[in-house]
Order: C-alpha cells, then sequence, then structure tokens
C-alpha cells in the first residue's frame, strides 16, 4: 500500500489508499477539532501522549468511552482488542486502524507529540499517525500546536490544517513520506516547522510570520510562493532545505534583526529563486554553499547595506539582477557570461562611497563591460 | 596579485587587475600600489590568518 507507487498516465498520482478509515468531515469554519487517523501495528508499541489546553472531549477511537481530558495522558492501545480489519502496510507489518478525535481544545497549546517516561515514551518515539486534519475554529494564537517536535512521523501521508486566524508555532518535522499538505483558510501561521520532512507534492504555503531554520533539511521539490507578511523571525529562512526551485519570496515589513542572514545557506540542490521582492537590509551569508544555483532577481536591492559572504562557495551563478544596489559584491568563481554580467552591472544603482565589485573567474570576465559599474562608481576586480 | 584591507570593514579583496571609477586600470603590479592595493608575489600573513578566521566562523555556524 501507500507511499511506494508508481504513477500512471491518466491519473492523479498517489491516491489516498483505499483500506484507510475516513476521516469525519467538517464544515464549520468555527469547530476546533482533530482527526488522525492512527495506525495500531500488531508489533510496535503503539502508544500516544496528549497535553492539551481547555476541557476538550477526546476520544481515543478504540471503542473506550469518549471523556472529557483534565491532565496530560498517556494511550496505549492493545492491538488485539481493537476491532475492524487487519491491513498490511506496505514492508508486510499487520496493522488496524483508529480514528483519534479531540473535540474542542483551545489556543494555549495543543500537543500530541508529550513524552512519558513512565511509558517510555522518549523525544525519538515514532508517532503513528496516518492521516491528519485540524481545524483551528478561527482562533488566534501564540501558543505551539504541537504534532511532533522533535519525535518522528514515519507513517504520515496526509496532513490537512483549516481555519485560522493566526496559529502559534506548528511543528511538524520529522514526517518521512508526506504526500499531501493543504492549508486552507489560513491567514497566519507564527512558524511553520518542517524540518527534516519529506513532502512528495509541492503545496501552497500559507502566510508565515517567523522562520528560522523552520525548514533545515525540508525535502520538497519547489515551492511556489513563501510569503511573511510582517516579518517577525528570518534567520536561515530556507537554510540546509533540499528544494530545487523556489518560484516567489516575498516579505513585508521587518521586525527581525536578521533579516535575510543564512536566506537559503546550503541548500545544495536549489537551482533557481524566481523573484524575491523583500525589506531586508542584509543576505550575510545569505547564498553561502547554493552550489546549483543558477538565477537570482529581486525586485529591488537599494536597502541592502551587508552582503558579506553573500555568493561565497556559489560557482554557477548565470543570472544576477539586483535593481538599485549600492554596495559592492564578490561574484567571484561564478558562470556568468558578459550578456550576464552586463545585465547585472546594468540593474546596479550608483555606489555608495568607495564599493567593490569581484567578478574573477567568470567566463565573461575578461570581455564584460566594466565600465558600466565603474561609470556607477565601482571598483570593479576582474 | 593585488591586495586590500578594509580594516573598517574586516575585509580583504585581492585580484590581478583593478579597475577604478576615475578610469584607471592597475594590472600584474603595473603600478605596485594604487589606492590602498598593494601588488605582492606572496599573500601577506595578515591576509592568510583572515582567510583562517573566516573558515573558523563558518564552521562554527554550519
Amino acid at each position: 500500500m501507500s507511499h511506494y507507487y508508481i504513477p500512471i498516465a491518466g491519473t492523479t498520482g498517489w491516491q489516498r489508499p483505499s483500506e484507510w478509515l475516513d476521516l469525519p468531515v467538517n464544515t464549520d469554519e468555527n469547530k476546533k477539532v482533530f482527526y488522525g487517523l492512527f495506525l495500531v501495528f500488531e508489533d510496535e508499541f503503539n502508544a500516544l501522549r496528549i497535553s492539551v489546553r481547555g476541557t476538550p472531549t477526546v476520544d481515543w477511537g478504540d471503542g473506550t468511552s469518549p471523556f472529557t481530558y483534565s491532565a496530560a495522558i498517556t494511550k496505549i492501545y492493545d492491538y488485539d482488542s481493537i476491532t475492524g480489519a487487519v491491513n498490511q502496510y506496505y514492508d508486510g507489518r499487520n496493522y488496524k486502524q483508529v480514528i483519534v478525535s479531540i473535540d474542542n481544545f483551545n489556543s494555549n497549546g495543543f500537543d500530541i507529540a508529550a513524552t512519558d517516561s513512565t511509558n517510555n515514551i522518549n523525544t525519538n518515539s515514532s508517532l503513528n499517525f496516518a492521516d491528519i486534519y485540524v481545524s483551528y475554529g478561527m482562533m488566534t494564537s501564540n501558543s505551539n500546536f504541537t504534532i511532533n517536535n522533535s519525535r518522528t512521523l514515519p507513517y504520515l501521508e496526509i496532513f490537512k490544517f483549516e481555519n485560522a486566524t493566526r496559529t502559534g508555532a506548528l511543528r511538524l518535522n520529522n514526517a518521512s513520506i508526506l504526500q499531501i499538505v493543504e492549508f486552507n483558510n489560513v491567514d497566519l501561521v507564527r512558524v511553520l516547522n518542517l524540518v527534516n520532512t519529506k513532502i512528495n507534492q509541492p503545496f501552497d504555503f500559507p502566510p508565515i510570520a517567523a522562520s528560522n531554520n523552520a525548514n533545515q533539511n525540508l525535502i520538497i521539490d519547489s515551492i511556489d510562493s513563501y510569503v511573511m507578511p510582517n516579518v517577525e523571525a528570518s534567520d536561515g529562512i530556507f537554510r540546509d532545505i533540499k528544494c530545487r526551485k523556489i518560484n516567489s519570496f516575498t516579505a513585508g515589513s521587518v521586525g527581525s534583526s536578521f533579516q535575510g542572514r543564512n536566506f537559503v545557506r546550503n541548500a545544495y540542490y536549489l537551482e533557481e529563486i524566481g523573484l524575491i521582492d523583500s525589506p531586508f537590509t542584509s543576505y550575510d551569508n545569505g547564498f553561502n554553499g547554493c552550489s546549483m544555483l543558477r538565477s537570482l532577481e529581486w525586485v529591488d536591492f537599494s536597502m541592502v547595506t551587508n552582503v558579506n559572504n553573500m555568493f561565497s562557495n556559489t560557482g554557477n551563478l548565470r543570472k544576477l539582477i539586483t535593481p538599485g544596489c549600492t554596495v559592492g559584491i564578490d561574484i567571484s568563481d561564478n558562470s556568468m557570461t558578459a550578456d550576464a554580467l552586463d545585465a547585472w552591472f546594468t540593474s546596479l544603482g550608483t555606489a555608495t562611497g568607495a564599493q567593490i565589485i569581484t567578478i574573477t573567474d567568470n567566463p565573461g570576465t575578461a570581455t564584460c563591460d566594466t565600465t558600466i559599474a565603474t561609470g556607477k562608481g565601482y571598483t570593479v576586480v576582474v | 596579485m593585488y591586495y586590500k584591507n578594509d580594516i573598517e570593514n574586516n575585509m580583504w579583496y585581492k585580484g590581478r587587475e583593478v579597475r577604478f571609477p576615475n578610469g584607471i586600470i592597475i594590472k600584474d603590479g603595473n603600478p605596485q600600489s594604487y589606492d590602498g592595493w598593494e601588488w605582492l608575489e606572496e599573500p601577506p600573513q595578515e591576509y592568510l590568518d583572515w582567510l583562517i578566521r573566516l573558515e573558523l566562523e563558518e564552521e562554527t555556524q554550519t
């Protein structure tokens, strides 16, 4: 079943396994509910601990009676006592299914990845959810909504999150086979943590407020649009991401001193960023280590003052457009042709004081027209 | 190679040829120095020390 699939022409690719139980359908945007399809394996320690705020109704989905939550609680599922079909996971192991329901939680914290030393649930224990649906009830929150934190989600293939005015930090780390991620009717996510997660199909990111190293080692083919309307933190937004293309990045007002520091640092597989529209004044080490990065273009570069090591350890850059740039940049050892260098020089603004551009060891270094840059006050090292 | 130390910004620059906004070009040691650029057969020790510091900083950040 499930994630080892072969796309067939004329189909829509990955399909939700037909043997999976359907999650309940919610049509009320004001409803606060978590539904999770939990796989109970014959040969696993099938534990789940929840620590939430408020007095929601919890249904473990195994036939035991729903109860009103009052304190952090651990559930250890008994495979033998669960009714329903025995299914086979792709590796041949037997599993049964339950649907966990947590209804009417409040906005002061939600954690289904809590540890429990009494029951040997540690920070690295896996969580057996395969399909998760959350409706946030149009709440506003700065508290964490923790699906897993540092724990692993080896079976999670679908994650849908709806109906939020503003969430706190939404932690969805260490999910290795996610197929479908959806955000609907979500105005703002404070942080979307996708560290060490692999998502097999591109999805529409919700607007995000803060993103300090939130995408480290995220494996995803491409990101269509990443929008940060009011930036609250931004050090290493795409640092270490395993992604081929980011179609656009847009940031609004900046409240963080980090700005574009380590922006896509060490994103080795990143080939292109479509268009950057941001008020960041610093890209300190922003593209350091992006050895496959070919193309970069800003809407406006005039506010940028810190380009320290911005293009260290790149090498493949073939297009660079920095409109209104006033600072010297080192793009030595890249792949810029004479035409590309001339286009870059043309996009520059007038240098602020003594500024040095270094273009050593590019294919077009010897034949480009450096007078375009010197005419704007730059010193050019060829 | 020409070397230039921007002490204020803790930066070093180097190159065989440098073209200035006033039209002056220095190349392959002719002239020996200009506007803080100095032609040296071997990299100065301060430059090498700076490179080592950069590498160490990078290691601590990665």
